[in-house]
């Protein structure tokens, strides 16, 4: 198992020590970091919420380590609570004429794995847990046996930012 | 994948695990229970109606499909739609007291009915509170012990992932003696005007497959499957009303919202699941297709299930209940798994309701047809790229 964890503090590696490293005097070292690892697959990450974008950090330290991710699963604790505000904040007036189909999308609290299959290309078996609870959620036999990305998201309900952990493991 | 020949290379055990629907239930816009919903995808009554529940006045597109008002539990209106399907199912199953059960809830927005709930954190704007008012309702109703209650979603393919889930969890060392695999969402403004947005609602009622649609209708619906290993269940006097085969899942990879224009993540989730299952495709009674009726994604089913039915394609009858009801999004798969068991058990399959001019090639259903297999394959996609497939069968009264 390799681990990634993204928080505030930066990103680190199988325990090292948290930091945001070469990107660390950047005006948003999270953004320079996404930039840098995945920018030239998703060209969508200005678009994207400050959690997918902490996946995708996490994913990249992960799976740049060399194995290709069969399967992807995702468990994101909180949901979408984030997301769906700042939706309704664009569909609430004037019976959603001002809805933006965009942000209406990321409220699915898969969004955030489907960005995570676009940019890393990952077309296998893609299994979400949402909720209270989605972190003990086992990662099971559908991926088939092959190598798994498993992803999760928590705390980032509460504040600006919250936690984003990516383990790559070969088997069950 | 065109002749279906079973595959070596997947996790033998679960290759040739089989589980048993023992029971099942479920709220439509067609009613509450299974009889309404056969009922009405049978006489072709079609539930998308005006919506009553928000102002929809000054939007394009006013139709939706809307369950009948309950009496809300806890304040909520999911509650008291879940209930009754799960006490349908419960009934059916007889499952009895202590058994170790696993709960897998299906939903995208939870018991989510309003937008305002949004703001004000609502209990409702809560995703796990389905899976555990149905733990909850096991527990204390039925006295099952409940091992654990978890939330898959996987956007509109959520109902069908559960059961792919239900089947790895079954094949562990630890497993449960049941999954009960359960569904919700509720129509609300928060989800209509999304959509709305998205331009993907037909002011119609939806006509899946048809070459005019023009995008599909929202709706809502619980649903609530039960599954054992057929033969503990069976041992117990449990009826066997059909059985899960196999499964697979799969993500396009390719957009936020679109499908993939060849259908790549369906098509090798069909492949999975039929090899899966060890079911060649000529084994196949009928498909019941996703069929949202949006432009992109019949398109893209269409082109799926032409590349994995192979030879077959023309042969195999493919029907689906979303003209019917619409789209009930994370519990679609299981309402239109349960339609299929009842179709074959019935020896007859519903067409599509609203289908006047079929697209493509495949033998979309414009009549009712007798079946002349129990096996069939259930297909579902969802936003993100998600696909899902299983291989299940009837099993005759």
């Amino acid at each position: 198992v390799t681990t990634a964890r993204v928080t505030a503090e930066g990103f680190s590696v199988d325990g090292a020590t948290p930091s945001w490293g070469r990107f660390a005097a950047a005006d948003d070292p999270l953004e320079a970091a996404v930039r840098a690892f995945v920018g030239d697959r998703n060209p969508r990450l200005p678009r994207l919420d400050r959690r997918t974008l902490c996946a995708l950090v996490a994913a990249h330290l992960v799976l740049e380590r060399g194995a290709e991710s069969a399967a992807l699963v995702v468990a994101v604790e909180e949901g979408s609570a984030a997301a769906d505000r700042a939706y309704w904040s664009t569909a609430r007036e004037r019976d959603g004429a001002d809805a933006s189909p965009s942000l209406f999308a990321a409220t699915l609290p898969s969004a955030v794995a489907g960005e995570l299959a676009m940019t890393f290309e990952l077309r296998g078996p893609c299994v979400v847990f949402a909720g209270g609870g989605a972190f003990e959620a086992p990662l099971g036999r559908f991926a088939g046996g092959g190598p798994r990305l498993h992803v999760r998201l928590r705390g980032w309900d509460a504040g600006e930012f919250g936690e984003a952990v990516a383990d790559l493991e070969s088997s069950e | 994948v065109a002749d279906g020949a079973a595959g070596d290379d997947l996790d033998g055990e679960l290759a040739a695990m089989k589980l048993a629907v023992t029971g099942y239930g479920c709220v439509t816009p067609l009613g509450a229970g299974v009889p309404a919903l056969i009922d009405g995808w049978t006489a072709r009554r079609c539930a998308i109606r005006p919506v009553r529940r928000f102002d929809t006045s000054s939007l394009r597109v006013r139709l939706g499909g809307e369950m009948s008002d309950v009496p809300a539990l806890d304040g909520l209106r999911g509650p008291g739609h879940l209930r009754p399907a799960l006490d349908e199912a419960m009934a059916a199953s007889g499952l009895p007291a202590r058994t170790r059960v696993l709960v897998l809830l299906a939903t995208t927005k939870g018991f989510l009915e309003s937008g305002l709930q949004v703001e004000t954190r609502h209990p409702a704007h809560d995703i796990a509170r389905p899976a555990r008012f149905v733990a909850d309702e096991l527990r204390l109703r039925f006295s099952i012990d409940v091992v654990a209650a978890r939330t898959v979603s996987t956007a509109c393919a959520s109902g069908v992932t559960t059961l792919a889930v239900a089947m790895s969890e079954m094949d562990r060392a630890d497993a449960p003696d049941a999954v009960v695999c359960a569904g919700v969402d509720l129509l609300s403004d928060f989800v209509f005007r999304g959509f709305a947005a998205l331009a993907a609602m037909d002011a119609a009622p939806c006509r899946p497959f048809d070459v005019g649609r023009a995008g599909m209708s929202a709706s809502e619906a619980a649903a609530v499957v039960v599954l054992e290993r057929e033969e503990p269940a069976r041992s117990r006097g449990a009826t066997v009303f059909g059985r899960i085969l196999g499964a697979g899942l799969a993500n396009d990879a390719v957009h936020p919202t679109a499908p993939d224009h060849d259908g790549g993540g369906m098509t090798r989730a069909v492949a999975d699941a039929l090899r899966a299952a060890r079911v060649p495709v000529d084994a196949l009674g009928h498909v019941h297709a996703h069929g949202t009726a949006t432009v992109l994604n019949d398109a893209m089913e269409l082109r799926a299930l032409a590349a994995s039915l192979g030879a077959a394609a023309g042969r195999v009858p493919v029907t689906t209940l979303k003209g019917n009801i619409g789209h009930t999004f994370g519990p679609a798969g299981l309402v239109e798994v349960i339609a299929s068991i009842e179709a074959v058990r019935a020896g007859v399959a519903s067409p599509v309701t609203g289908l006047v001019r079929p697209e493509g090639m495949l033998d979309v259903l414009m009549d009712a047809r007798r079946l002349a297999r129990p096996t069939f394959l259930k297909t579902s996609a969802g936003f993100g790229g998600f696909a899902a497939a299983v291989v299940a069968e009837g099993v005759g009264p």
